[in-house]
């Protein structure tokens, strides 16, 4: 059986790589893919604990954020669309209008 | 709704008053007297219904309305504050509700509403009059209103919940919060007509003066606090701790604690109810309009320093020697003021003067234990006495009615040798200063100033204070005598002016107040008529002294009747009275009074010596001595070799250490780098996303690089 | 679930129906002001049903909601604010040409998802009355919509919720797995029983990312970036929704899982929340000096005064402060959100949009010298903003002296005196610029162009009225709040 610690290191991996990815990439959607990704660590570690204290609700807890990652999906989605139509561009870079 | 509840909500109409009238209604002069005189009304309402709810109480000083609130948590416990009723406060909410509802009433009159703006008045200054022309295309020239019409109405208000609010108060804090929203009202309404010097310079001077007293106060406030943990009334006045505060020392005087403390209240009276030698601001106050001076400086504001020393009285009277400061104060202010008010000639100082001695009566009889005997005087004198101030703005009003026919503005409306034979010309003004005048030098058996000041005397005679009792019975007679002398220049005879000839009555709003005064003028005193007067007593209980004496945890004892002071106060009343009448019915013009001593006239130069003693060596000493003396030669002459040795310094930090460091490296001051490190910060606001993520988590990173080896 | 766990949430479960509701009913209704109305009757209808659960202390749905003095006292604030959100909402969003009626339902579901965090006893409902809230949210930001400042408003905030999110999320999974468990109450056992070994730094790792998350939320330096270019780009009455139910649920989250759940990581927690608190206080109120900005001003603002509430965090972990702790925390985000609404209708009446600009641009009348002559223009509006200003620096005679008083006394008691001085010389700092809002409306000649509309009058007369009447009688409030500093479980 694979350790525990493995889990937690590839989740911890996915985690950083998700939050890079959001710090670095310009391109919007790219910026919700790598969040999908951060999420998608949690629920690796919430399942992978769930397995190790043999409890339900660990994993329970991971269709949960699935569901609002789904709304966050949705939500993100529209305002890009909406941005979209105005500047005709997803660079979040270009979105520096307020500042100061 | 309970009475507790009405008694908080008293004093809230008029603060609301002002604000409505500030923020919204300025501009609108009838709906701003509108909201005035209803919220003066709303409270006089209310507190008609507390007092009747308290006459129906049983044993209302044992059971007085009462009611607390935890109001700043202080450590473990509550700072509470509350309202209180007692008998003592609800004889004192009648008779200011009373006043206050109708001064604003008057007030309306008084600052002519209704009639069109002058032609070129300016606000800051009375009205000047207007010119209409009438049908027949002929001029007049009419009374104009009053620029700042709203304005004043709004000061009214917040003043009457200044009154209200420490009329209510149960505990010293929240008096002392109404007796400044007072003192603020007062300065602002003397100065109401800001424009003239004189009206400036009387209001700094109120200001000035009455803080002298309020900081004592305060000290008195404070040391009450720290020795006893608490400022609420019923508290104080427990046995254990009245005992407590008399078996402290302190080194001053040889007071004991409570004496101290009741003199440093006192004090804070002498400056509010304008006792010597704290007196001089209150002749100067009638500058202000009318109403405030009836008002402020006769009825309410005044009284309240009366009203303050009556309350603290079992701690005042713990200590004899306070007593006796107490007493000597008022007697002697009762006496000195009245001399003074003999000679003046401006209808106004004669009745300020006036106020300044009889509120010495009270102190008096404050000083030598009378407790009932001065409460009944402060309220009797307040009717009487807002009905003589609110008679004398009519008169004064009558006679600029005059003074505008005549177009002669040279004539001083206020100056009672230019008037004469008023009663024809305004009969309601002039019987209601007639009664008025009688009730203040005590006309026997109808008037309320007889009763009142008979049971001064009576209790005077009774414990045997000969000093006290000789000196109030002189100031009765002065006071007979003037009230007298102003009668008979004012009303009777001939006009001795044209423009008392066009003397006119004044309109209703200004009337009915002194109707309605004059009302109680007379019938306030059968409320407490004593029970072995001759004829009379018993036929009425004496209400008075069985109510508000229950106030106090031991009932005094009404004093036992004697014929000597009854006929005392006979002979000065009719005595003065007749003299006044015999001396000054034939006077013409002030050459012909022989009264007009100068030291009299000049009010014993009481200024003239304040002015030479504290004005122009507090002058002197910040000229003469601090900026010549102590600035120029002594601290300059230091500075000067500091300076020399710092320059050098400086010049040595400057060019080794300030430049190269401290301006590189910090800025000019801890403001500026404030203000740069804002602006520098404010640069790191990009607007991008993603640069604001990343500062973040760099941070979060040193943060918790730092954390595990500072820490962990 | 039982009928008795749906009673314990009862006013929550009328709001969320409610919102569904109005948002079909609205399909039909021609006129918004009738959906306006609507709402508001929801959210009054709520309150009411919040007050009258107030004194209740029961948990339901297995111990993942409570209901207790804490939960019934925010329950009834939500939906004031979101009443509040309505008032001033009302005319602006016809005077922008915005008009729609999807605001009052995503408005009435984020009130909705406060509430449901008040309530939270378990990590789960955290994270979903979390998203809950946030969610309509960020539609909220940028409903100016296609204003580009609006938009990008809404997708800076999206962006950080979500990020921000994830952090949490990742902390409860770390919380989880040291605990095994996510309900509060069970993680203090898991705690108390003493057998977490090397699962201890597992938790204090999933706390502090859990407090990463939330300092996005509450906007506590350095996490704080995002908030004055929202706050300046979203629709004003958003922006005010924002700064005082968002950021009061956040706090509640976190007082609700710091104080119940964490006392036991006091002293590795502890340094970090004073670091925190400190920095906030200072960067937020520092920033604000250099700011012209009115809207930019109270957001940085509203940093600052998230820093004074942090302050009432730092002593979490001391039992005999922990009541007063919340207590005054409590109470102080009442005061905050009285005024700061007052402070933003003020704002909403003198803005208006640029003729001048396209339909891309932000609206005018937004700069702090757009004050100038306003005291004479409008003095009653000034003397309330004046109040608000006051009250925002903690002067007398104003609720805000109450509350940072109470704040400051808390946090001495717990022993920070430091940090209660850095408070107190940071609210010296803000004097500077919230008074020179004053002096700009006093003290300036200029002719400020201001809308009048009843709702939003309305709104800053009451605020500024409470305000001024709060400050001397705060007993019953202070009374209440310490009611709710104990929590039920």
């Amino acid at each position: 059986m694979i350790p525990l610690t493995y889990y937690l290191v590839l989740s911890a991996i996915l985690f950083t790589m998700g939050a890079l990815g959001v710090l670095i990439r310009r391109n919007a959607l790219v910026i919700f893919m790598s969040v999908e990704l951060m999420l998608n660590a949690a629920n690796l570690a919430f399942v992978a604990f769930a397995r190790q204290y043999n409890a339900f609700s660990g994993q329970l807890f991971v269709f949960f954020v699935m569901t609002v990652a789904a709304a966050e999906v949705a939500v993100g989605l529209a305002l890009i669309v909406a941005i979209f139509r105005v500047k005709h561009n997803i660079d979040v870079d270009q979105m520096s209008s307020l500042k100061g | 709704m309970a009475t507790e509840t009405i008694i908080w909500f008293l004093p809230l109409p008029p603060l609301l008053a002002f604000f409505l009238i500030v923020l919204f209604t300025n501009k609108n002069k009838a709906l701003s007297h509108g909201i005035a005189v209803g919220a003066a009304g709303l409270s006089w309402l209310g507190s008609m219904l507390v007092f009747v709810r308290a006459l129906g109480v049983e044993e209302f000083g044992k059971h007085a309305f009462e009611s607390v609130i935890n109001w700043l948590p202080t450590g473990e416990t509550w700072f509470q504050i509350g309202v209180r009723i007692d008998p003592l406060g609800a004889a004192v909410l009648f008779f200011v509700a009373w006043t206050i509802f109708m001064i604003f009433i008057y007030s309306i009159g008084y600052h002519n509403f209704g009639q069109p703006e002058g032609d070129h008045d300016r606000k800051g200054l009375p009205p000047h009059g207007a010119t209409v022309t009438d049908a027949h295309g002929h001029k007049h020239t009419v009374p104009s209103v009053e620029p700042m019409y709203s304005r004043f109405f709004a000061f009214l208000g917040l003043f009457a919940f200044g009154m209200y609010t420490l009329v209510v108060s149960n505990n010293l804090l929240t008096l002392f919060v109404g007796w400044e929203i007072m003192g603020l009202c007062s300065y602002l309404l003397i100065g109401f007509w800001y424009g003239k010097p004189s009206a400036r310079n009387a209001a700094i001077k109120a200001f000035m003066t009455t803080r002298i007293g309020d900081v004592f106060m305060l000290l008195g406030i404070a040391f009450l606090y720290s020795a006893t943990g608490t400022l609420t009334f019923s508290e104080i006045f427990t046995e254990e701790m009245l005992h407590h505060l008399a078996s402290i020392s302190t080194p001053i005087l040889g007071l004991s604690g409570a004496g101290l403390i009741g003199l440093l209240l006192f004090i804070g009276t002498v400056g509010k109810s304008a006792q010597w030698p704290l007196h001089v601001w209150l002749p100067d106050a009638m500058e202000g309009p009318t109403p405030v001076s009836a008002m402020i400086h006769a009825a309410t504001m005044v009284s309240a320093g009366v009203y303050a020393v009556i309350r603290m009285f079992p701690l005042i009277s713990l200590d004899p020697a306070t007593m006796s400061i107490v007493a000597f104060i008022g007697a002697f202010t009762a006496l000195f003021a009245a001399t003074i008010a003999v000679a003046q000639n401006d209808i106004k100082r004669v009745l300020a003067y006036s106020t300044i001695s009889q509120l010495g009566y009270m102190i008096a009889a404050l000083g030598i234990g009378a407790y009932v005997a001065a409460a009944f005087h402060l309220i009797t004198h307040a009717f009487f006495k807002a009905l003589l101030f609110l008679g004398s703005g009519s008169v004064i009003h009558g006679m600029e009615h005059g003074v505008l026919h005549t177009g002669n503005h040279h004539v001083d409306p206020q100056d009672m040798f230019n008037m004469g034979g008023l009663r024809k010309k305004m009969p309601i003004t002039f019987w209601t200063f007639l009664i008025g005048g009688f009730a203040l030098s005590g006309f026997p058996v109808i008037t309320a100033g007889f009763w009142s000041k008979d049971e001064i005397l009576a209790d005077a005679f009774a414990h045997g204070h000969w000093a006290v009792f000789i000196t109030l019975a002189v100031a009765a007679f002065l006071t007979a005598f003037y009230t007298m002398r102003q009668i008979t220049l004012t009303f009777l005879g001939e006009p001795r002016t044209e423009e008392a000839r066009h003397a006119q009555e004044t309109p209703w709003t200004m009337t009915l107040p002194l109707v309605v005064l004059a009302f109680f003028a007379v019938t306030y005193g059968w409320v407490g008529i004593p029970e072995h007067f001759p004829l009379l007593g018993g036929l009425v209980p004496n209400w008075f002294h069985e109510f508000v004496g229950s106030t106090l945890a031991e009932h005094p004892e009404a004093a036992p009747f004697s014929i000597w002071p009854l006929l005392t106060s006979l002979a000065v009343a009719l005595g003065g009275l007749f003299f006044g009448w015999l001396v000054y019915r034939n006077v013409k013009s002030p050459a012909e009074d022989k009264l007009q001593i100068p030291v009299l006239k000049n009010k014993w130069y009481f200024d003239e010596a304040y002015d030479f003693l504290f004005v122009k060596p507090a002058y002197w000493i910040a000229e003469k001595f601090t900026y010549l003396f102590m600035d120029r030669a002594v601290i300059d002459g230091i500075l000067h070799v500091v300076a020399r040795f710092s320059l050098f310094l400086g010049h040595a930090f400057r060019n080794y250490f300030d430049k190269p460091v401290v301006n590189e490296l910090i800025g000019d001051g801890t403001g500026n780098l404030v203000k740069a490190s804002g602006r520098g910060l404010r640069f790191i606001q990009t607007g991008r996303v993603q640069y604001y993520m990343v500062v973040s988590m760099v941070l979060l990173v040193i943060f918790a690089v730092l954390y595990y080896f500072l820490i962990v | 679930m039982t009928p008795s766990d749906l009673l314990s949430i009862l006013p929550l479960l009328v709001l969320v129906v409610w919102a569904c509701a109005l948002l079909l009913v609205d399909l039909w209704l021609k006129r918004k002001g009738v959906t306006a109305f609507l709402a508001a009757l929801g959210l009054a209808l709520t309150a009411g049903l919040a007050l009258a659960q107030a004194g209740e202390e029961t948990t339901a749905f297995g111990g993942m909601v409570a209901l207790d003095g804490f939960a019934s006292f925010l329950n009834v604030l939500f939906p004031l604010s979101g009443l509040l959100g309505i008032a001033v909402a009302y005319g602006y969003l016809k005077r922008m040409n915005i008009e729609r009626g999807e605001y009052y339902s995503l408005l009435l579901f984020s009130t909705a998802g406060m509430m449901l965090m008040a309530h939270a006893a378990d990590l789960v409902v955290v994270f979903l009355a979390l998203e809950f809230l946030s969610l309509p949210l960020y539609v909220l930001a940028a409903f100016a919509r296609p204003r580009l400042d609006s938009e990008e408003a809404g997708l800076k905030y999206f962006l950080l919720g979500a990020f921000a999110s994830a952090f949490v999320i990742y902390g409860i999974a770390l919380i989880y797995g040291a605990t095994g468990t996510t309900s509060l109450s069970g993680i203090v056992a898991a705690i108390e029983a003493g057998s977490l070994g090397t699962s201890g730094l597992l938790l204090t790792i999933g706390a502090a990312l859990f407090l990463v998350g939330f300092g996005f939320k509450v906007a506590a330096v350095p996490f704080h970036m995002w908030t004055p270019d929202v706050y300046h780009g979203a629709p004003t009455p958003v922006t005010a929704f924002m700064a005082v139910g968002a950021k009061a649920a956040g706090f509640a989250a976190l007082l609700r899982v710091f104080v119940t759940a964490f006392p036991a990581l006091d002293a590795d927690l502890t340094p970090v929340v004073w670091v925190l608190a400190a920095l906030t206080m200072f960067v937020g109120n520092v920033v604000a000096i250099a700011q012209t900005n009115i809207k930019r001003m109270l957001a940085y603002s509203s940093i600052a005064h998230a820093g004074y509430i942090l302050m009432a965090f730092v002593a979490f972990g001391n039992p005999a402060t922990r009541a007063d702790a919340v207590a005054s925390a409590l109470f102080y985000l009442v005061t905050y959100a009285l005024t700061s609404y007052g402070a933003w209708a003020a704002v909403i009446a003198l803005e208006k949009q640029d003729p001048s600009a396209g339909s891309g641009q932000a609206a005018s009348g937004l700069e702090i010298n757009d004050f100038a002559g306003l005291g004479r223009r409008r003095p009653a509006l000034a003397a309330a903003m004046t109040v608000f200003m006051l009250s925002l620096t903690g002067m007398p005679p104003t609720l805000g002296l109450v509350g940072k008083f109470y704040l400051f006394r808390t946090v001495i008691e717990a022993g920070q005196v430091w940090l209660a001085v850095i408070g107190v010389l940071t609210s010296l700092i803000s004097a500077y610029y919230y008074l020179r809002v004053v002096v700009v409306m006093y003290m300036r000649e200029g002719a400020p162009e201001t809308t009048r509309e009843p709702w939003l009058d309305f709104t800053w007369a009451v605020s500024a009225l409470a305000t001024v009447i709060l400050s001397f009688l705060p007993m019953a409030l202070f009374a209440w709040a310490s009611a709710a500093g104990v929590m039920g479980f």
